[in-house]
């Protein structure tokens, strides 16, 4: 597993302490493109934390990985916005696709070493990270249960730290999607062929 | 131990006295603290 963390602010910096922390594999910090590339050949999963825009995920000012990019790998974009577009573009060229389809927010206190609430808000999206390479479609599911369960636990412990962990868990949570080419296929059949079959087929039926 | 703040890994970061006048201004970042509070609310 390769983990790719874009160390450009403080944000992407903090969350970068938490994936490596949570997460085991080959670390590559800010690395360009064209180094990103070389070290994915080795790797059939990929965690990327970093900015996103609904059109890429961005590292260091520039997109890193694009909708006209073919990746046939597992990508985990902890991004915001990559979930809307570019998850799906990459999907439909055989690649599997996790992120979000909103803004990634998290709370958290100053300091990764010793900070409750960030660790609470990190760890479910970290912890089943190495089934990845093997079932990303279980690491989507067991991701999602986690962060349930946790929120469940940071609501009856109900201090203040806890009720913010579990805000910004079940908001993030609620933007989290999973593509592959399967899926990406059924929503286009769904939102598009389907329709336009029905709406051709009553327009030949009032013809006839 | 620190105050809570709130960080969107677009680089921005926000106190907790900043996210409400973002609510009151009614920005996109104020709409997102308002749904995450209402789906907390939903869930307790």
């Amino acid at each position: 597993m390769l983990i790719v963390c874009y160390e450009n602010d403080m944000p992407t910096m903090y969350a970068s302490y938490f994936a490596r922390k949570f997460c085991r594999g080959e670390v590559l910090i800010n690395p360009t493109k064209e180094e990103l590339i070389e070290k994915a050949k080795r790797h059939n999963a990929i965690v990327i934390v970093s900015h996103g825009k609904a059109y890429g995920i961005i590292g260091n000012g520039k997109v890193i990985v694009g909708g006209n990019d073919s990746v046939r790998k597992v990508i985990y974009s902890f991004t915001c916005w990559t979930g809307l577009d570019v998850g799906k573009k990459l999907a439909s060229k055989g690649a599997t696709f996790i992120g979000f389809t909103n803004e990634v927010l998290f709370p958290f206190e100053g300091n990764p070493e010793s900070d409750y609430v960030a660790e609470q808000f990190f760890e479910p999206f970290f912890k089943h990270v190495d089934l990845l390479e093997k079932d990303p479609y279980l690491f989507y599911v067991l991701t999602k249960k986690e962060a349930d369960r946790r929120v469940d636990e940071l609501l009856r412990r109900g201090d203040e730290k806890s009720i913010e962990a579990a805000k910004w868990l079940m908001w993030n949570i609620g933007n989290f999607v999973y593509y592959d080419r399967d899926n990406v296929y059924r929503e286009e059949v769904a939102l598009y062929i389907l329709p336009l079959s029905l709406f051709l087929g009553s327009l030949w039926a009032g013809l006839r | 131990m620190g105050r809570i703040k709130i960080a969107s890994m677009d680089g921005k970061v926000y106190s907790l006295e900043e996210l409400e006048r973002e609510k009151q201004k009614g920005t996109n970042i104020g709409r997102v603290a308002l749904d995450a509070e209402r789906k907390l609310k939903t869930k307790r």
